[in-house]
């Protein structure tokens, strides 16, 4: 059967569910004796056992197993967790992320099978013993009957129906085992019908067996002719098969305790096993997995229809028909409704990106020797999944940062006062029409006289140049190449520095703050829009040439006289605006054109770009429009101050203006 | 044996690989990026897609101010990454030329052809595409 038709689902839900492994077994390193976690952790692992299995990945099923085998063990009590046991675990995850990774990249696992771990697991356990264990259960279970089915068999014989029972052993190396056994079933099920299984029904379909099962069934048929239907299925290796007369059965658990309390263990496990398969089967109903890139289609399409809808607005202001107007009203509003739903649609929490920190902290806190710990909020804040995937990697530098600049020693700590473990909070909250993400922690915070040594050292400020603000300052740590580290440790020296963090967020359409206080701590502030396709600007003219400018970043409009635009510094020119100084510049100039400076009133844009404000003259205010974003391509990657081009209602284009750009 | 899209530039003839180009587009109206090289004379909106200009004529160095009757985008795909549109002065034929051709005099390429092809006594520059749409190293 061709499968890769199933990679990119099983690639999905392989990521959820080591990711749910991760999650669960930090829970799990912290309360050992929680044996719901354990439970949780166990399914996840059978689950992508299963997963595996099916997609014919070997070697990645053997290692769950063998990882299923040890949680089985700890959730039946047989096993205690112990750190060693975790780290073992672990690293299992670990390996099985490398196999996803390589699945991703190739289509197959890749031969890696990582004997090691799987021995070291079966370590654990002292494998032999365990299939010892089984055996000797295997022994005890013949014949034995609850007394429903033992009803049915006296029934069956008093009606002239003969009672087998079948021993199926399946090859090693079926990959299937619940669809042979499916197989099995259906076959038998032409020739008469079953009334008992061992294991159960349900624990077959979750291939909760090893190779062996066992079905009784009542039929007309000899034996002879049931065991060739059984051998004729592919991968059966044998079939044992005999006659079960009334008095050879016996009713369950009359001769052990143990064998009694067993079977009830087992059903409850099929409980829990059902409910959830319920939940499973609930959330699927409600939920569909779509691949991104029809998404991307989608959100073209609508990108399109509000173009035409723009244009079809400008022909209804010629026609000045009531109706007319009418109908373009009913249809804005659709666009509009249409346009956030496919924006809903593509929003997904930012716990995508979060939730892989707890995990890469762990690690982080014992490689570094240091001691913190990460508090994380907002997790369900959406983001438009094109930005969420590009969040990874900026958060993670600012979290290594944060570990690694930021907190302090734990002996250090404790003799500034400060509780012996540093705190780490990464958080993220909505804001208007953007997402903030935070990531603070309460350690040394920036040095600035450091920083300013240092920018001096670069050539990057001079001696006499005092007078720069303790922000400017701190903004020197985005310049590239910009590092205050003294040692380079196993963290530092991968050639990432804040200004890649930089670059990636003003990529994305946003910016980033640093906020520091000596000895409390930093935080880095990210503000990103909530969507990268559609958004509402400001139209302008220079010239007869059309701006965008997004909305989001911008303060307010007002006229402004001549006179009262100030020259400061060297041709510097400002106004004041409720007592704060703005600085002022011409889009004119700024895009290139010739400046009509001869009005005796300007119109000035005042955008903001964190906390710092710039005044943008332009030459007229054409009105606020949804635009649709579109890229200049590759070719004219990289221009500053333009971020993009939108086309307008008439089919002409418009540049949109980066307003990070026009504040520099 | 290839195809060859010729086409005129002033008073020069110049071919180009038809595998290179999607569609020659008529003139329509351009809007100019700021912050770029001069030649790139801005963006056109290609039916929804934004694709940048480039004004050959600038880029070779045959300048020609004014755009005519016949002037032609021809816009070409660079190997699936990005769509640019090359202004031209008028489309004229497309040819195969053979090997027998190419002078191999001029071999030597200069900036921006790599050779001349003969046909029918028509002198032909033959464009090296990546050298039109990339800067070189020693002009960065």
């Amino acid at each position: 059967m061709d499968m890769s038709q199933y990679l990119g689902m099983f690639i999905e839900e392989a990521k959820d569910h080591i990711q749910s492994l991760n999650d669960n077994m930090l829970k799990l390193e912290e309360n050992p004796e929680d044996l719901q976690l354990i439970n949780e952790i166990f399914r996840s692992a059978h689950t992508l056992k299963g997963m595996a299995g099916t997609m014919g990945f070997v070697n990645m099923q053997k290692l769950t197993h063998a990882m299923e085998n040890v949680l089985a063990a700890a959730r039946d009590g047989k096993l205690r967790i112990n750190s060693n046991i975790m780290d073992v675990l672990f690293k299992t995850v670990d390996a099985l992320e490398e196999y996803l990774d390589v699945i991703v990249a190739t289509g197959t696992e890749g031969s890696e099978q990582n004997l090691q771990l799987v021995n070291s697991l079966n370590g654990i356990l002292g494998r032999p013993q365990e299939e010892m264990v089984a055996s000797a259960k295997k022994a005890t279970a013949q014949l034995e009957y609850d007394e429903f089915v033992i009803r049915a068999i006296e029934r069956a014989y008093s009606q002239g129906f003969n009672v087998y029972k079948f021993d199926v052993e399946l090859d090693p190396n079926c990959l299937l085992k619940s669809a042979r056994a499916y197989l099995v079933f259906k076959a038998v099920e032409e020739l008469g019908e079953i009334i008992n299984s061992k294991p159960p029904v349900q624990d077959i379909e979750d291939e909760k067996f090893d190779f062996e099962f066992s079905i009784t069934i009542v039929s007309k048929e000899p034996l002879e002719k049931i065991r060739e239907r059984i051998l004729s299925i592919s991968e059966i290796r044998e079939a044992k098969g005999i006659e079960v007369k009334v008095g050879d059965v016996k009713v369950e658990g009359t001769q052990q305790e143990v064998s009694r309390t067993e079977e009830v263990q087992s059903t409850e496990a099929v409980k829990v096993v059902r409910e959830q398969k319920q939940e499973g089967l609930q959330r699927t109903s409600k939920t569909v997995r779509v691949d991104i890139e029809r998404l991307d289609v989608l959100m073209n399409l609508v990108s399109e229809l509000i173009i035409i809808k723009s244009r079809i607005e400008g022909f209804a202001k010629k026609y000045n028909d009531r109706q007319y107007e009418e109908s373009i009203e009913y249809l804005e509003r659709i666009t509009t409704s249409l346009h956030d739903a496919v924006m809903k649609v593509r929003m997904v929490p930012v716990e995508r990106v979060f939730s892989r920190f707890p995990r890469m902290m762990r690690d982080l806190a014992r490689e570094l020797g240091k001691e913190f710990e990460l508090v994380m909020s907002g997790e369900d804040t959406e983001v438009d999944r094109t930005i969420v995937d590009e969040l990874g990697d900026p958060l993670i530098h600012l979290l290594r940062n944060a570990a690694d600049h930021g907190i302090e020693e734990p002996e250090e700590r404790v003799k500034n006062g400060k509780p012996r473990s540093g705190l780490i909070k990464l958080s993220a909250y909505h804001d208007g029409n953007n997402v903030v993400i935070e990531v603070e922690d309460d350690g040394k915070g920036i040095d600035i006289e450091k920083v300013k040594k240092k920018a001096i050292e670069k050539g990057l400020l001079k001696e006499d140049q005092l007078d720069l603000s303790e922000q400017e300052i701190i903004d020197f740590l985005f310049l590239p190449s910009f590092s205050t580290k003294d040692k380079v440790t196993n963290l530092s020296g991968r050639g990432v520095g804040l200004d890649v963090v930089k670059t990636k967020i003003e990529q994305l359409g946003g910016m980033i703050e640093v906020k520091t206080e000596k000895g409390k701590g930093t935080k880095f502030v990210i503000r990103l829009p909530l969507t990268l396709a559609i958004i509402q600007a400001l139209l302008v003219t220079v010239k007869d040439e059309i701006y965008a400018i997004p909305i989001a970043s911008i303060k307010e409009i007002i006229d402004v006289a001549r006179d009262d635009i100030k020259v400061v510094q060297k041709g510097k020119e400002i106004i004041m605006l409720r007592n704060q100084v703005i600085p002022i510049k011409y889009l004119h100039k700024i895009v290139g054109l010739e400046a009509d400076l001869d009005k005796k009133k300007y119109t000035v844009v005042i955008v903001k770009r964190g906390e710092k404000l710039t005044g943008i003259v332009v030459d007229k205010l054409l009105g606020q429009q949804d635009i649709v974003i579109k890229s200049l391509g590759k070719y004219l990657e990289g221009i500053r101050l333009v971020s993009g081009a939108t086309i307008l209602g008439d089919g002409s284009v418009a540049m949109i203006l980066d307003p990070n750009m026009l504040s520099v | 044996m290839e195809q060859y899209l010729i086409f005129r530039l002033a008073d020069e003839y110049y071919g180009l690989l038809v595998s290179f180009i999607e569609n020659i587009e008529k003139m329509m109206p351009i809007t100019r990026v700021p912050n770029t090289k001069e030649y790139i004379k801005g963006v056109v909106n290609l039916r929804g897609e934004i694709v940048p200009v480039i004004d050959l004529r600038e880029k070779i160095g045959v300048r020609k101010e004014e755009f005519g009757e016949e002037t032609r985008i021809l816009i070409v795909n660079w190997k699936n990454e990005f769509k640019v549109g090359l202004i031209i002065d008028e489309v004229l034929d497309v040819v195969y030329l053979t090997k027998e051709d190419f002078d191999s005099a001029t071999r030597d390429r200069n900036e921006f052809t790599f050779s001349i092809a003969k046909y029918n006594d028509m002198l032909i520059n033959i464009i090296n595409l990546e050298d039109v749409l990339f800067e070189k190293v020693e002009e960065v």
